[in-house]
């Protein structure tokens, strides 16, 4: 496994250039989710609508190139979403990416499914996986509306 | 110094993702040599009895094997008569044991320990355990800029109500040696009791805990190029009535009856069920290992790769040691510029490198040098120049990645 595949273009743009990276004015779901092994943090923020669907998400958080990556991604992906397609879609890449199956991320639509394949190698790298995976973990609470600190 | 010493390192045959194994991860856990694995296997092949319970030949055997290891280990940590080791699982187990089988039988409401700001967790957890139970204080000896402790601030900190100071020999993130006699000097004076963390101190520092004068020092056989599974606890003879057992069972009772039992004496009160006994027994000939290079040339030859790595890092401008602490061991940490410690790991283990990312354990000493993780790089006795320059590499080629496109 080569390491740039890994640290793929799209993956070190949004690493040195995270997108969505503050605290949202208003918000009205918000989780954080903590990897023990590292100290890293990912707190993310979700404005829903009243039609339950994803106004605005965002995330403040210390972590990784992955990790820092993968939030940034996730608050483009999930941004407009309703909360039911959300969660499908969390539910799809974190699949994804603990079995490195590209086909879960098949009912995701094209434009997102190019952003998150590029997490394709962390499946590689087991001890890598939690970094990717965090800040989804912090989503999800987020909409369950569980605002207690996960030991993800 | 210690030429052609990965020979007798069985792992340092293999690659690891292509490349020769770099392995800088010894206050994680040392390597074994084949002697110290040989000798768990013709344990098992040739003399495995359970101990301490069977009187035919081989069980006696086996016991006087296990004994052996006891009484070698007590002059190899410098002990004397005046200490007794109980064997338990790992360190973090025997810093347990002094929070829970001796400390809490002392310990009121509102009373105060002392720890540090060096502080592995599992010198901190078992005190917050207790902190939960009984609702003590617990306050921490802080560092100085240089990351050593402040001792001079000890004596502020100790008040009627400090029971116990517990203190790492060397801190496992930066190296840090801590002055146990100026401490253990102080701790005397108003009559507290003090546990050492030995678990990096035992395999990389001179050790004479009778000079030390500690009253409890825990440490593991698998950093000594020992097995996993067996830790040490050495506790001051005169302490050993005051502790309690912990575990209940086989071999630590002395008389039982449908009314009443009397626990065994000494040590084996702490020891109950069958302990680990293979590994107890190669334990021995990791102390051997160690007193065959002999201490004193594993200090120096860790002190040496350690000023020569640091050296070689400082003329990388991205590269940031955490702290230079006055009296180092081998062991530090780093920080490349704008690259995560996990990353740095990772990009290292494609090169072969074995380093460890994250906060080592030590959240608290993390927090108070501002930094979320750290890079760190450990000393063993089959490192040598040659590692130091591919760890240079290394971290030049994570630059290259993170390099802006």
């Amino acid at each position: 496994m080569s390491i740039k595949k890994l640290y793929q273009d799209l993956i070190l743009d949004h690493s040195t250039n995270p997108r969505n990276n503050k605290e949202l004015d208003s918000f009205n779901r918000n989780a954080e989710a903590f990897n023990q092994l590292c100290g890293d943090r990912s707190h993310v923020f979700i404005k829903l609508s009243d039609s339950t669907s994803i106004e605005e998400i965002s995330f403040k958080g210390e972590g990784c190139a992955i990790c820092i990556a993968s939030s940034s991604i996730m608050t483009e992906v999930l941004k407009q979403k309703s909360e039911k397609s959300a969660f499908s879609i969390i539910h799809s890449f974190t699949k994804f990416i603990e079995k490195a199956d590209e086909t879960v991320l098949s009912s995701v639509i094209e434009s997102d499914r190019t952003k998150l394949s590029s997490f394709i190698s962390v499946a590689k790298f087991p001890m890598r996986v939690k970094c990717a995976t965090l800040p989804w973990i912090a989503a999800e609470s987020a909409l369950h509306n569980k605002t207690k600190k996960i030991n993800a | 110094m210690f030429k052609d010493i990965k020979n007798q390192f069985p792992i340092f045959k293999n690659k690891t993702n292509g490349k020769d194994l770099v392995y800088l991860d010894s206050a994680n856990s040392s390597q074994k040599p084949q002697s110290v694995i040989d000798a768990v296997s013709n344990f098992y092949s040739n003399e495995f009895a359970n101990v301490g319970r069977g009187i035919y030949s081989l069980a006696v055997n086996a016991s006087e094997k296990y004994e052996l290891t006891r009484t070698n280990l007590k002059s190899f940590v410098g002990a004397s008569d005046d200490y007794e080791i109980v064997f338990t699982k790992n360190a973090t187990e025997s810093l347990n044991l002094v929070a829970t089988c001796f400390a809490e039988k002392f310990i009121k409401d509102g009373d105060e320990i002392i720890l540090t700001e060096l502080e592995h967790h599992a010198n901190y957890v078992p005190w917050h355990f207790l902190r939960k139970r009984k609702n003590v204080v617990i306050k921490f000896l802080p560092i100085d800029e240089q990351g050593d402790l402040k001792v001079e601030e000890l004596e502020k900190l100790i008040t009627p109500k400090t029971k116990i100071i517990s203190v790492t020999h060397m801190s496992n993130v930066t190296g840090s040696i801590t002055p146990l006699e100026e401490i253990v000097a102080i701790a005397k004076k108003h009559n507290i009791p003090v546990s050492v963390d030995g678990t990096q101190g035992a395999a990389h520092l001179d050790l004479d805990i009778k000079k030390i004068d500690c009253d409890f020092y825990s440490f593991s056989g698998h950093k000594m190029y020992g097995p996993t599974g067996v830790g040490l606890l050495a506790i001051k003879y005169k302490w050993l009535n005051d502790f309690d057992p912990f575990i209940g069972g086989g071999g630590m009772i002395d008389y039982v009856s449908k009314k009443d039992i009397a626990y065994a004496r000494g040590v084996w009160k702490m020891e109950a069920g069958t302990m680990p006994t293979a590994e107890v027994v190669a334990l021995n000939e990791s102390i051997s290992f160690i007193n065959k290079l002999e201490k004193k040339n594993i200090i120096k030859h860790e002190l040496d790769l350690t000023q020569l790595a640091l050296e070689k890092l400082k003329t990388n401008n991205s590269v940031k040691v955490l702290t230079s602490p006055k009296n180092q061991g081998g062991v530090f940490s780093f920080n490349i510029d704008k690259i995560h410690s996990h990353d740095v790991s990772t990009i290292l283990d494609q090169e072969g490198i074995a380093v460890r990312g994250g906060h080592h354990c030590c959240q608290i000493l993390h927090e108070v040098l501002n930094v979320n993780s750290s890079v760190r790089v450990s000393f063993g006795v089959y490192n040598d120049e040659n590692d130091i320059d591919a760890l240079c590499e290394g971290i030049k080629k994570c630059q290259k990645i993170f390099e802006k496109k």
